[in-house]
């Protein structure tokens, strides 16, 4: 196991090579450059002599492959650059917001699998019932209202008209203020996750071996919990994966419309600014947790599947 | 126990009512409390006043710290601040400003010349790449000092330590205009020394607020100057509140929410919400309104080949065509105000300008004089603000009236904004402001010297208007000064390198405790929040 998981980790130098040449051509190829930092977007005006000594001190006018390269370099050396924009390094900006994103991140996905499986497991076994039927119209609902649509409701209805939490913000760090956006997230993910769980429900309770379990006289709950739902959460910790990685990668609505300082707002604003090392340094970490999530959950999937061997 | 005090502080505005103090004679400021202000743009980038730029951080840097002058408020004209006066030379090349004694930045140093001096150096420097470094360009000095033939500006000299000398290549009598902005404010060198770029984050200053925390992404704290040397028309010790924090939520509906939850105090507001809080049965009456120097406008560019709207009458009969008072009122909901010229009422000026009517007939007539009676096709780009799109959306339909086809092409902001400095359309809907004084409004909008990313976007090139706006920049005294900006403006209107659309409204809507909000010039943003008191507060920190 250990050496899959190094061989995958190993794997992933081209894969961050290529994310981060992709985020590279795309920053170059959008219009404007990191001079934008020193405009102000409400006035929109520079002086020329200000981005002549902007190019010159940051190397603009090299060419792209040069800078590329000197980029590459920083990065072995641990140096993910300097943040023109809000006068920081890169790597403090991002470690900055770090915890709050991961925060959000793993809190939604514990609400959202909890929601998901439950309900997925509740609702395929008692297919073509009247909770079956309520219980996919919610999840419909779930996978079909928008976040910030969801996430305004329930601000009106939780901290406006009946003021039991915090409106938006982070507060102290207080868990208040993390409930709001945190189950915003979650019911949004937790439809998906519910469905897919009611249908791996469904062609695992209908296999051969839970019938057999049932026919030697394992009690219907005992099949559920150490035959049936294992093997059905197979596809659901892909599911889970990928949620985390994309609730690492920043839930910029709900973190907008919250207030909440996460790394998507982070990221949203480097782009607007073209503040391409910052766009950099957070597609990188984005790239890292996307990979590390993928090799984690593989490795689940063993401990889940015996079957499954890691070669 | 933070819910219980949310919920009692929620019931306690309740239950005060809407309307405000209870007794009906002049109130007198009260000290104390919290203000929680909102700031909807963005977080601030730095605290060093070296990088003073856009709203969300100069209204912060400007209540932690102070300049040689600042702009009243109230008159909208440039008053002392720690120069308690001024002179200049007949040739009004030289200033030379007097230093109140006994100012003293918040680690107890006292404010001198040298400082200021400092600072202008700082900004001037180019390893420090201050977006202001070209602000000082007149100055003498400056140039060898950029260049590093010497090391310091000869033209700024430190007559004694309350008494700075600045003397400058030409005539300026706007010197004491440019020296408003947050970046020539006063810092404490030794400070600024040993803190280096955590200056950045650690602020030192002289003004009314000092500087207690800042947590990217979350707030910004700043505490109450015990020792500030400002004092009201009462002689009471500026400013009143205990505290300020800046918070930064930017979603309009969730700004609504904190602000009827009164978790805020105060915050800008968008065209949708000021439809509501206007005739809002709480809130109708705590609104400030206010004019900010930012002209909306289409702009043409001028160097598109062939384009039928090099011919100016072309561009007159588009400034016909549209009718800007309705789209005014049932687009952007009143939230501005209709523009006749490019100029908004502003500092020194009156903004007075005849316009172009709303005729589409006459539009018609101008077309067909200039060989278009047809009409023509052309591509319009603009950012993909709400407002801004409808606003488009609606123009697009009166130029349909009179046979002009427009496209529409929306992209993200800083897109159009590169389209814009580059050249890279045909005519765009933008705005142009932030700078309060007429003259450099004009310059930077329609002298050819600024032609690109500087803000003449349209290219717009009159040598008449470029002599008229010289004159005006050397002009030895204010009059002088603004009647030829108002004669350049005429020749500018008459050109019509733009379809002046409107001039912006701001709105802030506060709590009805709050005292001291006022309608500012240039931003709305820019509050001197040393005067800003509450009537009553609820202790919520």
């Amino acid at each position: 196991m250990l050496r899959f998981a190094v061989r995958r980790l190993i794997l992933a130098i081209p894969i961050l090579l290529g994310v981060t040449l992709i985020t590279f051509v795309l920053m170059w190829i959008i219009p404007g450059d990191v001079t934008q930092v020193l405009i102000d977007p409400k006035i929109g005006t520079i002086d020329p002599e200000v981005a002549r000594a902007a190019r010159e001190k940051w190397g603009l006018e090299a060419p792209p492959l040069v800078r590329y390269g000197r980029y590459l370099v920083n990065i072995l050396r641990g140096d993910l650059g300097y943040s023109h924009a809000t006068n920081q390094l890169v790597r403090d900006a991002i470690l900055e917001r770090l915890p709050a994103t991961v925060r959000l991140a793993l809190t939604s996905v514990a609400i959202s699998t909890l929601l998901g499986i439950g309900m997925g497991v509740f609702t395929a076994l008692r297919r073509g019932s009247y909770f079956d039927t309520a219980g996919m119209v919610v999840t419909l609902f779930g996978v079909s209202v928008p976040t910030f649509c969801l996430g305004l409701l329930l601000m009106w209805l939780l901290a406006v008209w009946w003021p039991v939490l915090p409106a938006t913000g982070y507060g102290r760090g207080e868990l208040s203020y993390l409930w709001l956006p945190a189950v915003t997230l979650g019911l949004s993910y937790a439809g998906a996750m519910a469905r897919l769980t009611r249908s791996a429900m469904l062609d695992v309770i209908g296999a051969d071996y839970v019938r057999t379990a049932r026919a030697k006289g394992v009690t219907r709950r005992a099949v559920i919990a150490r035959h049936a739902l294992p093997n059905a959460l197979i596809p659901v910790l892909t599911l889970i994966g990928i949620d985390i990685g994309n609730l690492m990668a920043g839930a910029v609505i709900a973190e907008t419309v919250f207030a909440w300082p996460g790394i998507g707002r982070l990221l949203a604003d480097a782009i607007q600014e073209r503040n391409l090392l910052l766009v950099q340094g957070c597609v990188l970490l984005f790239a890292v947790v996307f990979i590390v999530v993928n090799v984690v959950v593989d490795l689940l999937f063993g401990l889940l599947d015996p079957r499954i061997r890691y070669e | 126990m933070n819910l219980v005090r949310r919920s009692i502080a929620v019931l306690v505005l309740l239950l005060s009512g809407v309307g405000g103090p209870v007794s009906g004679g002049p109130e007198t400021p009260r000290y104390g409390g919290v203000y929680i202000k909102n700031n909807i743009y963005s977080e601030p980038l730095s605290m060093d006043p070296m990088y003073a730029l856009g709203a969300p951080t100069i209204m912060v840097q400007m209540n932690i710290f102070d300049g040689l002058v600042k702009v009243d408020p109230n008159r909208n004209i440039v008053v002392p601040d720690i120069a308690e006066r001024w002179t200049h030379s007949p040739d009004a090349k030289t200033f030379t400003f007097y230093l109140r004694k006994g100012v003293v930045y918040h680690d107890g140093s006292e404010v001198t010349a040298a400082d200021f001096k400092y600072q202008f150096e700082r900004v001037a420097n180019p390893d420090n790449l201050s977006p202001h470094m070209a602000r000082l360009a007149v100055v003498v000095g400056v140039k060898a000092f950029q260049e590093k033939r010497v090391r310091e500006i000869s033209g700024i000299v430190v007559i004694d330590a309350h008494t700075l000398r600045i003397s400058m290549e030409r005539s300026n009598i706007l010197l004491p205009y440019l020296l408003t902005g947050t970046w020539a404010s006063a810092v404490p060198r030794r400070t600024v020394e040993r803190l280096g770029k955590e200056f950045g984050t650690r602020p030192v200053g002289s003004g009314p607020f000092e500087f207690e925390s800042w947590i990217r992404g979350r707030e910004l704290v700043l505490k109450r100057n015990q020792n500030y040397w400002r004092k009201d028309t009462w002689g009471n010790r500026l400013p009143y509140v205990d505290k300020v924090v800046f918070r930064s939520i930017r979603d309009m509906a969730a700004v609504e929410a904190e602000i009827e939850t009164g978790t805020i105090d105060s915050a800008w507001i968008r065209d949708s919400a000021y439809l509501k809080y206007k005739s809002h049965p709480r809130y109708k009456n705590y609104l400030v309104e206010g004019v900010e120097f930012y002209t909306h406008h289409i702009g043409f560019n001028l160097d598109t080949p062939g384009a039928p709207w090099r011919d100016k009458r072309v561009r007159q009969a588009i400034n016909h065509a549209i009718d800007r008072k309705t789209i005014i009122d049932v687009v952007r909901h009143g939230m501005a105000y209709v523009a006749t010229g490019a100029l908004p009422q502003m500092l020194d000026n009156d903004g007075i300008q005849a316009g172009y009517e709303y005729n589409p007939e006459k539009a018609k007539r101008l077309l067909a004089e200039s060989g278009y009676s047809k009409g023509f096709s052309l591509k319009i780009i603009s950012n993909d603000n709400s407002n801004v799109v409808s606003v488009v959306e609606a123009v697009i339909g009166y130029l349909n009236a009179v046979g002009i086809r427009a496209q529409y092409e929306v992209m993200d902001s800083t897109t159009a904004r590169v389209r814009q400095q580059e050249g890279k359309f045909e005519w765009y809907y933008g705005s142009l402001g932030g700078e309060g004084h007429p003259l450099i409004f004009l310059q930077r909008g329609f002298h050819s010297r600024y032609t690109g990313p500087a803000g003449n976007w349209t290219r717009y090139r009159n040598p008449a208007v470029d002599q008229l706006l010289d004159r005006a920049a050397e002009a030895r005294d204010a009059s002088s000064m603004i009647r030829l900006i108002r004669a350049a403006e005429s020749v500018i209107v008459d050109d019509a390198p733009w379809s002046f659309i409107s001039y912006n409204k701001a709105v802030v809507v506060y709590q009805p405790y709050v005292r001291g909000l006022r309608a500012t010039p240039v931003d709305l943003d820019w509050q001197p929040l040393e005067e800003v008191w509450l009537a009553w507060s609820i202790k919520r920190r």
